[in-house]
């Protein structure tokens, strides 16, 4: 006898239908799992005999039945433990031991020994794939109800019903009719509510108006930031405190953040994240670690820092290939994953912040110490930093050292994160309400003709730019990346027309000539 | 050919236990060219039941069971479709391997009877 039952793939953040065909016909006693399963896939041979023994029913390895599981389409390879739910069901049903219609319906979810469910990873892009296919319900284990019920906000309507099930037992009571579960419908908690722990408050840092400055601009806009100064003068910190000024995530962002989250499986169960992300890898990370990519194909630091900020401490230090390959991303707000087998588009909108010394000593440039590197040691260090990726960074900070003043000086208590924030979010509702309709929300994001529309400026402002440009300081692409600066600082001020003070202050950011070799 | 007979004691020990638990013995000794033997075929409650009997005279740290290899797995189950298909039975008939494990001590007396039940899992 034959049943079938629908499972889903993960397919980096996307999920794929697969069909689990179970074949029980009598004869010597078998178990096979076909169709290009990996190891993990196919282990549930044992898992599934031992939860259909726990349940009271008749596992296959005491009876005199021939199984044949085929996952299919064959040419998809399978992997993960979500397809023991759907195995152990399909086995029960061809089997007769249970009886249900298993159209319209996807089931996933790994077993326990004594058949309890254990959590999968990428709940909500399975129930998106199960509400995009016109199915009337999903199961998955308990732990992941919460975050695939969000689906109805992404879906558009309520057809689809997310049912979390406890454990195998409780699956085939509530599939038999026999014991109701109500459908998990999660609301959106407003975010703004939830306590903010462990953050570097901007208050913290002491002086460094102009960098601060600068990391409100960024985050306003959602631009690319680069801190240089000697060590120990507070980039790191800086980098930080951009988290805690950052606007709250909007729904659709937070959405997002699930969806990565979950199919690279470091969403804790039954929690969905409340902040931006930050993610700062170490210097030594690889090009598939930071990119995406790998065997079976993960998403990288960059997906990860999606709508959040993607933190380079020690900038020139990481490998020369991984910081080329940021380029086309940080164009694109996507990347493209292409190896020989796979092809995978993924979201990587993060803000870049980099961090680097002046020289490999850390004291160019440095009124009071000596640096001690040797000029080709400084030059090696900063052709690191290529001239098409600074191109791309849109806001330049100097962080000098710190006077002794600054550093004792007077105690703030109050959060100025939170006023900062203030500022930062209602200029960012400025450009939501101006790119309305284009499909992005901030100024970073906007493309050539988005620039010509919203950023038109005086004849002053025209004047100064044309300068930059024509003694050759400005390229191309810096021209109309000052231009989405300046419109940033516009709205932070809460003005409509770009004035010369925010193209002067804009230019203020681009990367000044530190090469200077005797 | 100390061996054959003990071999041949035990299956006869393992036929008595099986008909005395209603089994049904269709085949002793069934043998198809040099492919091997099944020991006993039986049948009950309409399964076909191969069973492969090991016997062990004197005590010793290793149990009789013991010497169903892999090798020896794979061959039964060679034997078990040569069987199907040699008595004309259809290939889909519920079928199992069992395999008892017979002791028995210096006098000839039975100290342990094991009977494991659907113990092979056809590989492929």
């Amino acid at each position: 006898m034959l049943a079938r039952i629908f499972s889903a793939a993960l397919d980096g953040i996307n999920a794929r239908t697969i069909e689990v065909e179970v074949a029980a016909l009598n004869g010597l006693r078998s178990f096979n799992i076909v169709g290009l399963a990996d190891t993990s896939v196919k282990e549930a041979k044992e898992r599934v005999c031992s939860a259909i023994k726990c349940v009271g029913l008749k596992p296959p390895n005491q009876e005199t039945r021939r199984v044949v599981i085929n996952l299919a389409p064959a040419d998809l390879k399978k992997e993960g433990g979500h397809y023991d739910l759907p195995i152990a069901l399909g086995y029960l049903l061809s089997s007769g031991q249970i009886r249900f219609n298993p159209a319209r319906k996807i089931i996933l979810g790994e077993l326990a020994l004594n058949g309890d469910l254990r959590p999968v990873k990428g709940a909500l892009s399975f129930a998106l794939l199960a509400a995009k296919n016109g199915c009337e319900l999903i199961i998955l284990p308990k732990e992941n109800a919460r975050e695939a019920g969000l689906v109805h906000l992404l879906a558009g309507n309520d057809d689809l019903r997310v049912i979390g099930a406890a454990s195998l037992k409780e699956a085939i009571l509530f599939l038999e009719g026999k014991k109701e579960i109500a459908g998990e419908k999660t609301p959106l908690a407003d975010l703004s509510k939830e306590p903010l722990t462990n953050e570097v408050d901007l208050s913290w840092i002491k002086g460094q108006e102009h960098s601060k400055r600068g990391i409100e601009v960024a985050g306003a806009g959602g631009h690319n930031l680069f801190l240089q100064g000697p060590p120990g003068t507070g980039k790191t910190l800086l980098a930080r405190a951009m988290v805690s000024i950052m606007p709250y995530l909007e729904p659709e962002e937070l959405l997002e953040l699930v969806q990565i989250y979950s199919a690279a499986g470091i969403l804790p169960a039954n929690q969905l994240p409340t902040r931006r992300p930050f993610r700062a890898p170490h210097h030594s990370a690889s090009e598939p670690a930071i990119i995406g990519g790998g065997s079976p194909p993960r998403p990288g630091e960059i997906t990860l820092a999606h709508r959040g900020v993607l933190f380079l401490d020690e900038f020139p230090e990481f490998h020369r290939n991984v910081l080329e390959s940021l380029r086309q991303p940080m164009e694109q707000g996507e990347i493209t994953v292409q190896r020989s087998k796979t092809n995978l588009t993924l979201p990587a909108r993060f803000m870049l912040i980099g961090a680097a010394n002046p020289c490999p000593c850390g004291f160019r440039n440095d009124p009071e110490k000596q640096c001690t590197c040797a000029p080709g040691q400084v030059a090696a260090y900063q052709r690191k930093l290529s001239g098409p990726l600074m191109d791309r960074l849109d806001i330049f900070c100097w962080v000098s050292p710190l006077k002794y003043e600054h550093l004792a000086g007077g105690e703030n208590q109050e959060s100025e994160s939170r006023q900062v924030r203030e500022r930062i979010t209602r200029a960012r509702n400025i450009q939501k309400k101006r790119l309305h309709g284009e499909g992005i929300l901030t100024n970073a994001e906007m493309t050539l003709p988005l620039i010509k529309k919203h950023c038109q400026l005086d004849s002053a402002s025209q004047a100064i730019l044309k300068k930059s440009v024509d003694s050759g300081w400005l390229s191309g692409r810096g021209y109309h990346r000052v231009l989405k600066v300046s419109r940033t600082i516009a709205d932070l001020d809460e003005r409509d027309n770009i004035i010369s003070a925010d193209i002067n202050e804009a230019l203020s950011y681009r990367q000044k000539e530190t090469v200077n070799l005797p | 050919m100390i061996n054959k007979v003990l071999g041949q004691q035990g299956e006869d020990i393992a036929a008595a236990y099986l008909e005395k638990n209603s089994y049904t013995i269709r085949e002793r000794n069934f043998r198809y060219k040099s492919f091997g033997e099944l020991d006993i075929v039986a049948s009950k409650k309409g399964k076909v039941v191969f069973v492969e009997v090991k016997t062990r005279a004197r005590p010793s740290d290793f149990c009789p069971e013991d010497q169903i290899t892999p090798k020896k797995q794979k061959q039964l189950c060679k034997m078990a479709r040569i069987y199907l298909s040699a008595k004309k039975l259809p290939p889909d008939t519920p079928c199992q391997i069992d395999i008892i494990a017979v002791e028995l001590n210096g006098n000839g007396r039975i100290t342990a009877l094991r009977h494991y039940h659907n113990a092979i899992e056809d590989a492929g």
